[in-house]
């Protein structure tokens, strides 16, 4: 069943400038400039799912991640929660909507109140709903998130714990309204190493158990892989390639995807990567180009033909998952 | 989907199982943060001074009536019960006087004065601390998580009070309303919430972009749920450092506006009494004992209390420390 | 070229003294390149600024030296240290883009750094120049001012600073950290073409396995203030010998390997302001004996033949037949405290 369908999104932030310049701006009629975070995605999230979302800096995975969690309203485009639609939610339907959604921070630093205990961090959720049973739960969870006996835990404020105990505290918080769904935004990328593995299992494990779904942000391709169903690749405010996490990694299609999946380094001196030179940096997100976005940095830029935006289509035998944006496959 | 809580949604709800046996409630936990705090503080010797000091001064607003020979205002009589006691030298400077420190220009005595002139000066300082501060941490918790138009005016309005000099404003504002211990807390409150607003609104403005505020917005915390719960106790220990800067300010204040004549005419306080002084000339009677005492306990008090806030800075703002 | 022989760093801290680097001898060789690898909190960044000079006012070299090219640098007064640095060894430090005064453009900065060392230059600004294109920027842009650059041009630009007084070796600490993947992937092809022309060694210091596999020559494992291993890139990648070498390699996931199980150790770091007896990670590995947790491990030689491999532990004979097969596995890992 499918729990988010996203239409069209976009979120666009006006640059900010000062109040003499908006002011001289105004008079000589010049428009306001935006940078084009989100500038119009689909795609569908089912329940049970981990759908990972790649993509370098300023590609707009997070700016997606926070207007799946309803911390920004979007510019323009629709979201459907099971039926309803973000904007029309309020009232019951919108409390619904807050418990069912959670987020995991990058920072396991400044993702806690670092005056609230542990337990009042877990207990806050709980009653703005007005949840009984507050103590059996927050114990509940402290022991799935793996801090046993959660009596050691329950006084200790953040600055006593490790990064990666803190981060099992925001895991913790994230399930205490028992969700449907969990944006993860880079949640392991500031732990040490060794760490990681033991966070990204009990990740798994709360997908595999609660039969959550996962939107998983993150530049780090071969966590994705690791940990998600299907993946969507992002490039300045646009899905480029969106399909199963395995066949992306094993056959990129999309130029991008390609040059994303040949860059990661691999932990062995005797593989060779063949390697792609992309010249140039991440394009402008206020003056955006025109056609597709990646035509001034892409290998297999076609004159003409690239000018054009590319539509995300399936572009591979029916029946096989997979959407690209790039004309290559027209 | 399994549910996380399976047996708990079975059972009858609406039960709030608080369990406080378990976790300590956030009073004690502040009380032992507070403890922590006051141990590194009494590390530093200037601190202990300090707080001796004021210790000791409290101690005094407390039970100074009681110990004091005299009512402040208490016209007191050579033994001959004719002549007014004026002018007399202290104990310790001519063996027939029976006062601590001799007695002004109308026949009162100077100690019992300046015993009883130490309870409205605490009482002016911490209450004007309290209340500056309360103003400066709300304001500043306003303007900086809601941002916009409604921060522009309140720091606009901060603006404009810190175009205007605390002392002259206050003495301008009692003489108006009128001169009482109230008028002088309320003129000094007027002004002094300034400072403290602009700083707590600078550490709202960073505070309310952490992720644990986007977490619990997440959720569906109101804006004022979020500014109550999450962000003011984080900028309380910098309001509390406003609050002991703010004390030595108001009682300098004060001190400043009884001097000039506009201090309660019914209580007698430092200030007042170094005007007293100054308007029958001790100085150039020579009764150094008279203004010299009152002098001194204003400088001791306000000192200790900066140098309790310079103290608690350090803890504050451990950059500051110096290895 | 650089032979750092039982080095201790310490720092004093409110806890007491920190032994943040403890015995550590490694050597790099002219014209290779050395990795150092090791999570938060091993020693890693406290050996670079020891070596370099500008450890902290509460860090102290205790014991040992650094001898780069012969001279003892530890016991070098620091008005001396500091002819060395960046004119023989030059640093790029972590979150480089952060490293850059915001208030003077970049050549204003790299032409102060030559003008230190080396003020009868005739022509600095040709200098930036060539630096710039070495690094792939261009160079007309070496007159703005650091916020105009990007995250990755920023951090090209120390590297051009690293470079311009042409060290004969550079530290590296986490180069490629904070950079997305394919401008990490551009730095590290930069940092290899670079020295072919160039021909100086490179200290890198990471927690990014994947980074020495494609970088380095020689790698030394550290954690917890000590070298756990050391060897060439082929031994250590083929065959390593010491349990949180394994254990590392067991994090980090293989693009080419979709099935493998991430495996974490459980577990944390000893608190070096007091450390264990024995050693550091007995409490962590599964194959620890009792023998462990009382005497600690000298770096040995694995065997004869590989001359250069050398690891700390008393079981080394042993993990080639109990440790190694298993080591992929996740209930090897299991057990432990809760990290």
């Amino acid at each position: 069943m499918t729990l988010l369908r996203v239409k069209n999104l976009k979120k666009h932030f006006k640059t900010e400038s000062g109040l003499l310049t908006n002011i001289t701006n105004r008079v000589r009629g010049k428009e306001p400039e935006y940078v084009h975070a989100v500038d119009g995605i689909s795609f569908e999230l089912a329940e049970g799912e981990t759908l990972g979302i790649a993509g370098e800096s300023g590609c707009g995975k997070s700016t997606t991640g926070m207007l799946l969690t309803k911390l920004y309203e979007p510019t323009d485009g629709e979201i459907f929660y099971r039926d309803d639609e973000f904007s029309s939610l309020s009232g019951e339907k919108l409390d619904e909507y807050r418990q069912n959604v959670q987020m995991i921070f990058q920072d396991p630093f400044e993702s806690l109140n670092p005056s609230m205990t542990v337990y009042d961090t877990l207990a806050e959720p709980l009653r703005m709903f007005d949840h009984s049973h507050e103590k059996d739960r927050i114990y509940r969870v402290l022991n799935f998130v793996g801090l046993q006996p959660a009596e050691e835990y329950i006084n200790a404020l953040p600055g006593e714990l490790s990064g990666g105990m803190r981060q099992r505290v925001a895991i913790a918080r994230a399930l205490i309204l028992d969700p449907d769904f969990i944006v993860a935004d880079e949640p392991v990328s500031m732990l040490d190493v060794s760490l990681r593995a033991g966070v990204l299992s009990l990740m798994n494990d709360m997908t595999e158990e609660f039969g959550l779904s996962v939107v998983y942000i993150s530049h780090d391709i071969s966590l994705l892989q690791h940990m998600c169903d299907r993946i969507a690749i992002m490039y300045m405010g646009k899905i480029v390639e969106i399909g199963s996490a395995e066949e992306i990694v094993a056959n990129p299609m999309h130029p991008y995807t390609q040059s994303l999946i040949n860059a990661v380094p691999v932990p062995n001196p005797n593989q060779d990567r063949s390697r792609v030179e992309l010249p140039g940096e991440v394009g402008d997100a206020v003056n955006v180009p025109d056609g597709c976005r990646f035509k001034d940095r892409c290998p297999e830029y076609i004159e003409g033909v690239c000018d054009e935006e590319p539509a995300l289509e399936e572009k591979m035998a029916a029946g096989a998952d997979r959407n690209v944006s790039c004309h290559l496959y027209d | 989907m399994s549910s996380i809580f399976q047996e708990l949604e079975d059972d009858s709800p609406g039960e709030q199982d608080v369990g406080s046996e378990v976790r300590r409630s956030s009073w004690r936990r502040y009380a032992s943060m507070g403890r922590d705090q006051l141990r590194v503080l009494s590390q530093d010797t200037l601190f202990n001074v300090a707080a001796t000091i004021l210790l000791f001064f409290t101690t005094l607003a407390v039970v100074g009536p009681l110990i004091a020979p005299h009512r402040p205002q208490e016209r007191l009589y050579q033994e001959n019960g004719v002549l007014i006691d004026q002018w007399a030298e202290p104990a310790f400077m001519s063996s027939e006087s029976t006062h601590l420190l001799g007695t002004t220009a109308q026949g009162y005595d100077i100690f019992s004065q300046l015993i009883y002139a130490t309870r409205p000066a605490l009482i002016v300082g911490f209450l004007a601390a309290v209340l500056t501060v309360s103003v400066g941490t709300s304001v500043g918790l306003i303007a900086g998580y809601y941002g916009g138009t409604v921060d522009q005016i309140l720091m606009r309005i901060v603006d404009f009070a810190y175009g205007l000099p605390l002392l002259p404003t206050v003495i301008v504002f009692v003489a108006i309303i009128g001169p009482s211990f109230e008028n002088i807390v309320l003129g000094i409150v007027l002004l002094q919430w300034r400072g403290s607003a602009r700083v707590i609104r600078s550490q709202v403005l960073s505070l309310r972009e952490r992720p644990f505020v986007k977490a619990a917005k997440i959720t569906g915390a109101s804006d004022l749920r979020i500014i109550v719960r999450h962000i003011a106790p984080n900028v309380l220990s910098l309001s509390f450092l406003y609050a002991s800067f703010a004390i030595g300010w108001a009682i300098l204040t004060e001190a400043g506006v009884s001097f000039l004549g506009l201090g309660d005419p019914n209580r007698v306080s430092w200030g007042t009494m170094l005007q007293s002084a100054r308007a029958y000339s001790a100085v150039a009677e020579g009764a150094w004992w008279w203004f010299i005492p009152p002098g001194i306990c204003i400088s001791l008090v306000v000192l200790s209390g900066f140098l309790i806030g310079r103290a608690y800075e350090e803890i504050v703002q451990p950059e500051l420390r110096m290895n | 070229m650089l032979q750092v022989n039982d080095l201790n760093v310490n720092y004093e801290s409110n806890e007491g003294t920190v032994r943040a680097v403890d015995g550590v001898t490694i050597e790099l060789n002219e014209g290779e390149n050395l990795g150092i690898v090791g999570e938060s909190g091993c020693g890693k960044s406290t050996l670079a600024k020891a070596i370099l000079g500008v450890l902290p006012s509460n860090g102290y070299v205790d014991a040992g030296s650094i001898e780069f090219r012969g001279t003892d640098l530890a016991s070098l007064p620091s008005s001396e240290q500091r002819e060395y640095r960046w004119e023989e060894i030059s640093m790029i430090p972590q979150s480089a883009m952060n490293a850059l005064d915001p208030v003077y453009t970049i050549r204003e900065q790299i032409i102060e750094a030559v003008d230190i060392h080396r003020p009868d230059e005739s022509t600095p600004g040709e200098i930036v120049d060539e630096m710039f294109r070495l690094v792939g920027l261009d160079p007309n842009r070496a007159d703005q001012y650091p916020h105009q650059f990007s995250g990755g041009m920023r951090q090209r630009a120390m590297i051009a600073m690293s470079l311009a007084l042409d060290p004969a070796l550079i530290l590296a600490d986490e180069p490629t950290t904070a950079l997305d993947v394919i401008m990490q992937d551009q730095i590290l092809k930069r940092i290899s073409s670079i020295q072919d022309d160039i021909d100086s060694s490179m200290l890198i210091i990471t927690h990014d396995v994947a980074v020495v596999a494609e970088t380095c020559d020689r790698v030394a494992v550290m954690y917890a203030g000590e070298i756990v291993e050391q060897g060439t890139v082929d031994q250590i990648f083929g065959k390593a010998y010491h349990p949180y070498t394994l254990g590392l390699q067991n994090a980090f996931p293989n693009v080419t390997e979709p099935d493998q199980d991430l495996i974490s150790i459980p577990g944390y770091p000893p608190n070096l302001a007091d450390p264990p007896t024995g050693c550091r990670f007995a409490d962590r590995c599964p194959m620890a004996t009792e023998e462990c947790e009382q005497e600690s491990p000298s770096l040995e030689q694995i065997d004869a033949v590989n001359g250069d491999h050398l690891s700390a532990c008393h079981h080394s004979d042993r993990i080639d037949t109990e440790l190694r097969p298993k080591a992929e596995q996740a209930e090897t890992w299991s057990g432990g405290v809760t990290q």
